[in-house]
């Protein structure tokens, strides 16, 4: 047995595991500073800045670890049977100061008891990810819809903001080089939400995303498809 | 019910991690919710000793607890001491989810995962939830609690009807009733609803220990194979794989299998003994070494160690002592003397072990200078077991078999003749696996036709060529207990209920065969004694 040998996925872990903790400490501060003090427009844009920081360390942070097990093809899913509604609600919930400071009206239409299954902390993780950008490029609203069509669950989020630049609705997401990826803030973001879609298979069918511009909110859409 | 804050005040909760900045915000936040009795302690000793005096509603615990158990051993730990009451919520927190989880035992998960970093209303959310579930599974639960399967069974049918969102926690809850009862077939009708909608991986393995209870073992081998298709961290489907691979005679496939399931979690005493059992099989001597090391090592603070991992390990270190293994030959001998200690000290009144132990000193002293005076000894030594009135443990037959292997001699061969009696020998020697599967065959035809009789002599058979096949073994218990029912006591001898028992002692209490196993022997004991006082 190779014990000396060090995994780098063990250190990655540990290393992760102590950056989380510093976060959940200085998430649960901002929480209490957030409780206590006036807010006027400044503080409002400044804590909901902050949170915007905190929310992209983090899924960095998941991103790099669960890319670095992809590649050693140890991805592991955990898929049970999740209710969209309540799944959203946590989205929400989990947002809740910045939506606040921003002053964002947030809705979803759910078909009642929805359930479907998929792998809970990736799909709301790479969810958040769209959300924290969507509230940062929106100008009043996002909508969040989930419905079952074909055999597929359809999550659609929309905003009312001035959609996604050209260059990113090219069809392929997944077939994005290295150049673009440093190119965008958001590339990482979405070739880690591809990853994670086409993880999800069932009956030979793979999950997908998609993006767009427009729909009833007139800003941009993004669109994850799960079998 | 309708002012949440007051639902809060009435659960208990339990935090543990041992970063105490944390602890304390965790603590604030759940508290700031309205519950009012927070316990809080910093690694999994104390935990184990406030649940069992508290049992509260609600764990909260970090994965990562420092030196000491982490949280999902912790789990662990609950579930093998039989504490963890079916209504408790557990929740694991974890810094990254995916990995720390799929390592984890598929019988024993969290009731949910809480990923790092989270705000205080994510954690009122995900609460809100798991106790808006638990309220509506409670009469279920306090059915389980009140040890009535039955009526569990029956709520798990009502309730879907009322709420929908119930139909799936229903189903796994039936599922597991249906395994631990020994109703495989009912059990696989319900794995099968699941896996029809979705091959879920809990779902996928409760098939397969259902079709493992019904002797199927060729499905079995499919099942696990597709589970570790999906997951290759699925360490219950390599354990189940090996099982069955086994039992089916191909110990080759198993060896390679264990093989892979060790590198990836090397610290399960059960696993590395099995290891280095099949090692010794295919005279991997230097692996057994290892494994059996490892086995002794862990079972330094652990009660599934037992005399016979003892004796082996004195057996594997006296082949690597005698066999060319370089180095090694030299250096493991060294390693005699703390296994005689510990033995003296851990059972200091074993007759019979350490009569085993005192056979493998002489024969040692014979190996090294072949002097005749030890073979002497050899035979006065078997010639007192032989005296003693009790049946030989079979570490000591496997010790006295081992001497066989070593010393090419007539009265030495005379000796172990008379002391080893003809069933016991048959015990170690006769391992035919698919003689096994045929009279186990046999005997579930038998039985279905209510001939216990003739079920009971397959099943027998069947057992003495795979002592260590435990579904054989519970049939056959299963097979004992019917007629005890049918006033058939004279059939019941003890030491078939004996053989039964050798073979089900290593399961693990997580094991669902664990239970069934358990409750047969109790009703069994009960059918005896009621019996005998009618009788009189």
């Amino acid at each position: 047995m190779q014990d000396s040998e060090i995994d780098f996925s063990t250190v990655l872990g540990a290393s992760m595991h102590d950056m989380k903790n510093s976060l959940c400490m200085l998430l649960q501060s901002i929480d209490t500073i957030n409780d206590k003090i006036d807010h006027d427009d400044r503080t409002r844009a400044e804590l909901a800045q902050i949170h915007y920081e905190i929310a992209r360390v983090n899924s960095n942070l998941l991103q790099l670890l669960a890319l670095y097990r992809n590649n050693n093809k140890s991805l592991p899913l955990n898929v049970e049977e999740h209710y969209l509604d309540e799944m959203i609600e946590e989205l929400w919930a989990k947002n809740e100061m910045y939506i606040d400071n921003k002053g964002i009206s947030c809705e979803y239409e759910i078909e009642e008891d929805l359930a479907w299954f998929f792998d809970l902390d990736l799909i709301s993780n790479l969810l958040n990810d769209i959300v924290v950008n969507a509230l940062r490029y929106t100008h009043t609203k996002i909508l969040i819809t989930a419905k079952k069509i074909n055999n597929m669950l359809e999550i659609q989020i929309l905003d009312d903001g001035k959609g996604y630049p050209e260059h990113m609705l090219l069809p392929n997401v997944d077939k994005m080089n290295a150049a673009s990826l440093s190119q965008s803030r958001t590339g990482l973001g979405l070739y880690f939400a591809t990853l994670i879609a086409d993880a999800h298979t069932n009956n030979n069918c793979h999950g997908s995303i998609n993006l767009n511009n427009g729909g009833n909110l007139g800003g941009s859409i993004f669109i994850l498809r799960l079998p | 019910m309708n002012n949440p804050l007051n639902r809060y005040a009435e659960i208990p909760f339990l935090i543990i991690d041992d970063f105490s900045e944390f602890r304390l915000s965790l603590k604030q936040m759940v508290e700031s919710f309205g519950a009012l009795q927070v316990d809080t302690c910093t690694n999994a000793d104390d935990a184990l000793a406030l649940y069992a005096e508290h049992y509260h509603k609600v764990i909260l615990v970090d994965y990562n607890l420092g030196e000491g158990l982490t949280g999902l051993q912790l789990l662990e730990e609950l579930n093998y001491r039989n504490l963890l009451r079916a209504d408790t919520i557990f929740v694991l927190i974890t810094g990254e989810t995916a990995m720390d989880l799929v390592m984890g035992a598929l019988e024993y998960r969290p009731d949910d995962y809480l990923a790092k970093p989270f705000t205080r209303n994510t954690l009122k959310a995900r609460l809100d939830k798991l106790i808006r579930q638990n309220e509506l599974l409670q009469p279920v639960y306090n059915s389980l609690i009140k040890n009535k399967p039955n009526h569990a069974l029956a709520l798990c049918e009502v309730l879907p009807l009322k709420n929908k969102r119930t139909s799936m926690d229903c189903l796994k809850i039936k599922g597991d009733i249906f395994l631990k009862s020994g109703e495989y077939a009912k059990a696989a009708n319900v794995y099968q609803s699941v896996t029809e909608q979705r091959e879920l991986n809990w779902a996928l393995m409760g098939l397969a220990k259902s079709y493992a209870g019904l002797s199927m073992l060729p499905k079995v081998k499919d099942l696990c194979e597709r589970i570790i298709c999906k997951n290759k961290y699925a360490l219950a489907a390599y354990d189940l794989l090996t099982e069955t691979l086994c039992d089916l005679g191909d110990f080759e496939q198993a060896y390679g299998l264990l093989k892979s399931a060790i590198e990836i979690s090397p610290n399960s005493l059960i696993r590395q003994r099995q290891l280095g059992q099949l090692a010794l099989r295919y005279l991997e001597i230097e692996t057994a070494y290892t494994a059996f090391k490892k086995v002794l090592l862990l079972g330094k603070n652990s009660i599934k160690i037992q005399p016979d991992d003892y004796i082996t390990t004195l057996q594997v270190i006296c082949m690597v002592q005698f066999g060319s293994y370089g180095g090694l030959s030299r250096r493991a001998p060294k390693e005699y003397t703390g296994i005689y200690r510990t033995i003296l000290k851990n059972y200091p009144h074993d007759i019979q072990l350490n009569n085993a132990v005192e056979l493998h000193k002489v024969l040692l002293k014979y190996l090294s200078n072949k002097n005749e005076s030890q073979l002497e000894e050899i035979t006065t030594l078997l010639n007192k077991i032989s005296k003693s009135p009790d049946k030989l443990k079979p570490f000591l037959v496997s010790q006295i078999s081992f001497i066989e292997q070593y010393i090419d001699n007539h009265d030495i061969k005379k000796a172990i003749e008379n002391t080893i009696s003809i069933e016991q020998s048959e015990l170690l020697t006769q391992e035919n696996a698919e003689k096994s599967q045929n009279y186990n065959r046999q005997g579930m035809l038998k039985f279905k036709q209510h001939d216990y009789l003739a079920a009971k002599s397959a099943f027998k058979t069947a057992l003495v060529n795979a002592p260590s096949n435990a579904n054989v073994a519970l049939n056959l218990l299963q097979c004992l207990y019917k007629l005890t029912i049918e006033n058939h006591n004279k059939q019941v001898e003890q030491a078939t209920l004996v053989l039964c028992a050798r073979s089900l002692e290593h399961l693990e209490p997580s094991d669902h065969r664990y239970t069934h196993s358990q409750s047969l022997f109790c009703h069994i004991k009960a059918q005896l004694a009621n019996k005998n006082i009618k009788g009189k």
